[in-house]
Formats: C-alpha cells, sequence, structure tokens
C-alpha cells in the first residue's frame, strides 16, 4: 500500500485504526478522542523527522500512539491494571434500549473482554486488529520478538473467543 | 499438528484475513480465526466526536505546503515579490554598464528639430539664433552619462501679446500678464504668467537624482 507523505492523507488513511487502538487501550470514548487527538498533534510536530528507510508510517504512528496512551494513563498517575479494574467494577451503565444499541452492547462486551487480558496482551491485540500490522512490524513497535508476539495474539484470541462465548460480537 | 504449528499457522492465516487475501481453505483454528474476524471488522470510530474537527485545525497549523493548503487564487507571496525584485536588480546592474558603453558621445547627437508652435505662438517667439556649432552646444555628460539635455536655442522673453487658445468648447482669448526671462549661470528660462496660470519653460542641466529617487537594494 502506499503510504501518503502529507499530512492530511496520513490522517485519512489512519485515523480509524488509531482511534480504535486507544479505544481498546483507554476504552472510555471522551478519553479516547483526548488521546487520539494528542497522538496527531504530536504525529504533525514530528512529520519532517519521520525517516521511511526507518520504518513504516504505520509503525511510526502507532510508536506515538502507544508512547500518548501510556502519557495519559500516567497522568492519571493510575497503572493501567487498576483502572480497568476499576472501570470492570462500576455499576452498569444507562439502561439499554434493546435492539437498538445491540451493537453498542457488543462493542462494550468486546472491550470489557480486551481490558481484562494482561496489559502486554491487550496492546499486542489493540494494535493487530486496529492497525492490521504484520507481526513483524508490532515487534518493531513493542520490542518483542516477532514469534513472541504469534503466540501472545493466539492465545489472546482464545481467551476472548471463550470469555465471549455464546455472546454475539 | 504440534501447538507451535497451530499458532504459525493461525497467524499466517490471521494476517491473510487482516490484509484481505482471504481464509485458509482448511484452518488450523477455524473457530479462533471466525472470532478473529469478527475482532478485525470491530470498529469504534464513529463514535470519535473529534475526527473532523481535528482534521481542520491540524491542518491549520500545517505550514503552507502545495500537498497539504489549496492555493489562494491571487496570492502571491513576499518570495516571489523578493524574487522578481531581484530579478530586476540584477538586469539593472547588467544593463547598466551597456548602456553607457552604446550611448553615443554627446557632441555626434544631430540636433533635434525644433518643437511645433503654432504660427501666433511663433509670432510672440523671438528668433531663434542660429544653431551653433554641435560640439559648442555639447554640455558636459551628466554624472551617470544616461542623461542629457536636447540641445535647443536660447529662451527669450517677449512682448505681450493676446492669442487665442483653441478648445473643444471654441476660443478663449488669454492675455498674457507678464513674460520674463529667468536663468543663472547654467540656466535659462522664460516664464508667463497669464490671469489664471503660470507656465515655464526652461532649459537647465539636470542630473538623474533630480528626476529619480536613488533606492538601496
Amino acid at each position: 500500500m502506499a503510504e501518503p507523505t502529507d499530512f492530511s492523507g496520513l490522517y485519512d488513511l489512519h485515523f480509524k485504526k488509531v482511534y480504535n487502538y486507544v479505544r481498546y487501550r483507554v476504552r472510555l470514548p471522551e478519553a479516547a478522542d483526548d488521546v487520539t487527538g494528542k497522538v496527531f498533534e504530536a504525529a504533525l510536530e514530528k512529520l519532517d523527522s519521520y525517516d521511511p528507510a526507518r520504518a513504516p508510517v504505520q509503525v511510526w504512528l502507532f510508536g506515538i500512539a502507544r508512547n500518548a496512551v501510556a502519557d495519559w494513563f500516567r497522568a492519571r498517575s493510575r497503572v493501567e491494571e487498576v483502572y480497568m479494574e476499576d472501570i470492570e467494577q462500576q455499576p452498569g451503565r444507562e439502561p439499554r434500549i434493546e435492539n437498538v444499541l445491540e451493537e453498542k452492547e457488543d462493542g462494550d462486551r468486546l472491550l470489557k473482554a480486551v481490558a481484562a487480558l494482561d496489559p502486554r496482551a491487550r496492546d499486542i491485540i489493540a494494535l493487530k486488529f486496529s492497525s492490521g500490522m504484520t507481526n513483524r512490524d508490532i515487534a518493531g513497535v513493542t520490542g518483542l520478538g516477532e514469534s513472541n508476539i504469534g503466540v501472545i495474539i493466539y492465545r489472546a484470541v482464545k481467551t476472548l473467543q471463550q470469555k465471549l462465548a455464546g455472546k454475539e460480537l | 499438528m504440534n501447538g507451535n504449528d497451530t499458532i504459525e499457522r493461525f497467524n499466517a492465516e490471521l494476517d491473510g484475513l487482516l490484509s484481505g487475501a482471504g481464509g485458509a481453505a482448511a484452518s488450523a483454528d477455524p473457530a479462533a480465526l471466525e472470532f478473529a474476524r469478527k475482532l478485525a471488522g470491530a470498529d469504534f470510530s464513529a463514535e470519535s466526536k473529534i475526527q473532523r474537527s481535528l482534521r481542520a485545525r491540524l491542518l491549520e497549523k500545517l505550514p503552507v505546503s502545495g500537498a497539504d493548503k489549496p492555493a489562494k487564487p491571487f496570492s502571491f507571496g513576499f518570495g516571489t515579490f523578493l524574487q522578481a525584485a531581484l530579478a530586476a536588480a540584477c538586469l539593472l546592474l547588467i544593463a547598466l554598464p551597456l548602456t553607457r558603453r552604446d550611448t553615443p558621445r554627446r557632441a555626434e547627437v544631430p540636433p533635434r528639430p525644433a518643437p511645433r508652435v503654432p504660427a501666433a505662438a511663433a509670432a510672440a517667439m523671438p528668433a531663434a539664433p542660429p544653431p551653433a556649432a554641435p560640439a559648442a552646444h555639447a554640455e558636459p555628460a551628466g554624472p551617470g552619462g544616461l542623461f542629457h539635455s536636447v540641445p535647443m536655442a536660447a529662451l527669450s522673453g517677449g512682448r505681450e501679446q493676446e492669442f487665442p487658445i483653441k478648445t473643444t468648447k471654441g476660443e478663449f482669448p488669454i492675455t498674457l500678464r507678464e513674460g520674463r526671462k529667468t536663468g543663472g549661470p547654467n540656466e535659462a528660462a522664460v516664464t508667463w504668467e497669464t490671469e489664471n496660470a503660470v507656465f515655464i519653460l526652461e532649459r537647465r542641466i539636470i542630473t538623474a537624482d533630480e528626476l529619480f529617487e536613488r533606492k538601496a537594494i
């Protein structure tokens, strides 16, 4: 796939991917908007220093996104695991209208299940399914081994599959 | 098939699925791959409230470039103006010595014919003395050598006369109130004062600085 070198092309091609990645990580839509905004602001500032010879633009962009998510948790002085546990223990959200918000419920269930994974698996599943990057690219972003990435992805998918068994996605 | 083979095959099939290449005919773990397909289809971006506004805000921050900012009609930047000014200055610097070299010497300039004057006005003017030899009229070239006086006869005042001025609305006589000759060592001029206006016809040596403003580039 041709990689856009102009910022508007970069934004149009990657906004959804970055937003979905951030959403898997921070879960709340308002926080996802906030962090995604910071990701693209940082990307705009650093665009001149991006070197295509060093890494694909997606690897570069998701590296920024991972840092932005880490900054977001750090700014709240909360560890990601604790934050997610708190979220899961919150009382039920607003009453849902059956069949109308079904799709949203599916999304919420999925986010909740992903949030229950350990942080490393959560990060890698979010990277894999939001960006579509190869395991080699994810290894480049995370610093883990490519084969290790493959094992983590498979195990995480099986875990999610079991958690959400019998529930629509 | 051991666990590692299953994982390798699953990841290969997953990459094919995510890249749109399609699933394998016989999957290593069909249930896991089907779940991965649903996972890959999840998209939360419709819930974003900033997608458009963030794009607009960030594009405004972009430095002007052809790729990301539409060109404004009739917008010529300062750079364009500077380039044009520099080009003009360079041309002037190149042309100046050439002009000096090519300017004929003053003594070689043939005298220009006297300007056409209406008969009545000509009658008011004193007879011009015969032109002297060209060398005698030659004046020192100006500082730049670009500008020089046009050889012409000496001017002098005359008696008061009435003469008609023809316009599209008819003839209007103008009474010459005063005509006097003025001049200094290097000047000669005739001043006509009428009821409504003053006309000065003078002949003097001028320099380029009197006509043009010098600007440093």
